[in-house]
């Protein structure tokens, strides 16, 4: 698959590392303007937004480049990374993903959203409709 | 306490306006009126629950109970200079409007900020212009104008004018305009501190929800990179990479733990209430130590000596359920049980966690549930869970208590209301 990741340079390092391990490319960005450059040079198959980034003028600067990413032609699904969010799931529907992971995570467990995320995507391409 | 002053004091050719200190004629029933009017005000103003309410009570009851046609009531702001508060009483809408904006420490207000003490004047009235009155501002003869004071700081001004039914104040309206001037200090100082005290709060807020983030960040990092390590060969995973994951782990439920502390500091931890059957919330927080025992060796019972239902925060119920079972579990010697009794009464769900570990000593049990309590040595290695527990059962209309005989293991009860009410 081809992976967004927009995050933390602090935090990506493992995610990046573990995701090209198993075989996925993966492209990163450390803020808002940087996955918008990426975002529409490339299609990708998911996208990881971190909720917590600083960009955008705000400790949820995530939930707007979330947002951004959806206004574009991009139609990967989002996946957010939370770190303790009591309302995760407003933050989910205000940045337009598809879904919430909260930090600190099992790889395990990222593997399988983006797996599952990657796949409805397909699905989706693939329906008559 | 009555210093009677002409308004041009310290001009040597000031005509002589000083009002006359004799008392009126007696009227009794004047004067029981005056008190009744201003025991209804005291109880008035002190039920108003914002400061612009406060304010604007006293300068009506100013005006009320005193006998004067008009009352204003200026609040310098903190740094003295200007007015942050300027309420009329007796003024119509079209007046204020005439008058243009509040007084800015020109005139007379900028002498009534000099001035420490109670000024009262017959007639003002041909200083108008001098003293900051506007062109369209209505004529005014006597005044009377008081200190705003409390814990000798002077918060404003409250002056009353044009005495009813007579040529100019006397003492007695004097003492009454600073009593409830006094009582407008109080409420003044009260609102301050109540906004140096939120300001404090939303700080503090800002300050955990910032950590929170930055230590969060940093343990993703520390956590992610030892579970790609450990993933890569579990059996071949070097014992020091598990063991950090461990303590990772254990990190990141301390900085879970003040989250919610925070959350709940702040009041702004919510409930979510469901219908549950309380074996079932039991059950799974039982799986969720389950590892841990195992791991342990330390086998899990569990007796449901009541099958109920509640209505409840399920993920709360579990949160303290999981954190009294680890710690009982910890704590447990290898093969022996940790069991659970469930029991119900027709308001109450208990859930009493036993252990056969060590126990816990009376002194110990003190500060066990309150971690802003006791030293750091007396509270090192107890974490917050217990505290977060309590304050969780709490807010479930239930508790947590603990029996223990040191030596033969403890017993960590929690009580939940059957039916919560939130907030």
């Amino acid at each position: 698959m081809k992976i967004l990741i927009v995050e933390h340079p602090q935090v990506a390092g493992f995610i990046v590392q573990g995701l090209r391990d198993e075989g996925h490319d993966v492209h990163v960005a450390a803020d808002g303007d940087g996955a918008m450059a990426l975002s529409r040079s490339g299609v990708y198959d998911v996208i990881v937004v971190a909720v917590d980034l600083p960009s955008h003028g705000g400790v949820r600067g995530g939930v707007r480049v979330g947002a951004e990413l959806r206004s574009t032609e991009q139609t990967a699904p989002v996946l957010l990374l939370t770190s303790g969010d009591h309302d995760a799931e407003r933050l989910v529907r205000e940045a337009g993903a598809a879904g919430y992971l909260a930090k600190p995570f099992r790889f395990a467990l990222l593997l399988e959203r983006l797996g599952a995320l990657g796949c409805r995507d397909q699905l989706v391409s693939f329906s008559p409709a | 306490m009555a210093l009677t002053e002409d308004v041009g004091r310290s001009e040597p050719q000031a005509p002589a306006n000083r009002t006359s200190d004799r008392p009126l004629s007696p009227q009794p029933s004047r004067q029981q009126d005056r008190f009744e009017r201003l025991l209804a005000a005291g109880l008035e103003i002190f039920s108003q629950r914002s400061i612009e309410g406060v304010l604007q009570h006293v300068a009506d009851a100013a005006r009320d109970v005193v006998g004067a046609r008009y009352a204003a009531l200026g609040v310098f702001s903190e740094d003295g200079g200007s007015l942050s508060q300027f309420v009329t009483s007796g003024l119509s809408q079209a007046d204020r409007e005439r008058i243009g904006d509040s007084p800015t420490g020109q005139g007379l207000l900028d002498l009534l900020i000099g001035q420490p003490e109670p000024i009262r004047a017959t007639d003002i009235k041909q200083r108008t212009r001098r003293y900051g009155f506007t062109p369209h501002h209505p004529p005014m003869q006597s005044f009377l104008g008081v200190p705003i004071v409390s814990r000798d700081r002077v918060f404003g001004k409250l002056y009353v004018t044009e005495k009813i039914g007579g040529d100019g104040f006397d003492a007695e309206d004097e003492r009454i305009a600073i009593l409830l001037a006094r009582k407008a200090g109080v409420a003044v100082e009260n609102a301050r501190l109540l906004e140096q005290l939120r300001e404090f709060q939303a700080s503090r807020d800002r300050f955990y929800a910032m950590m929170n983030h930055e230590l969060r960040n940093a343990l993703t990092g520390v956590y992610g990179w030892l579970d790609l390590l450990v993933r890569r060969g579990r059996s071949t995973a070097p014992h020091a990479a598990i063991q950090a994951m461990a303590a990772a782990e254990e990190s990141v439920q301390l900085l879970n733990d003040l989250l919610d502390l925070s959350r709940l500091d702040a009041g702004r931890l919510e409930m979510n209430a469901h219908e549950i059957v309380t074996e079932m919330i039991l059950g799974e927080a039982l799986s969720t130590v389950g590892p841990l025992a195992d791991a342990g060796g330390v086998r899990l019972e569990a007796s449901i000596e009541s099958r109920t239902t509640a209505r409840t925060d399920p993920k709360r119920i579990r949160q303290i359920l999981v954190n009294l079972l680890r710690n009982a579990i910890q704590y447990s010697p290898r093969d022996e049980a940790v069991r659970v009794v469930l029991t119900a009464t027709d308001s109450l769900v208990s859930f009493s966690v036993i252990d056969r570990g060590p126990g816990i000593d009376a002194e110990q049990q003190q500060y066990l549930f309150d971690a802003y309590a006791g030293s750091h040595q007396e509270r090192a290695g107890t974490g917050l869970g217990l505290t977060l527990s309590r304050r969780l059962a709490r807010l479930l209309g239930g508790d947590i208590a603990v029996q223990s005989d040191p030596g033969h293991g403890a017993t960590f009860t929690l009580q939940i209301a059957r039916v919560v009410h939130p907030g």
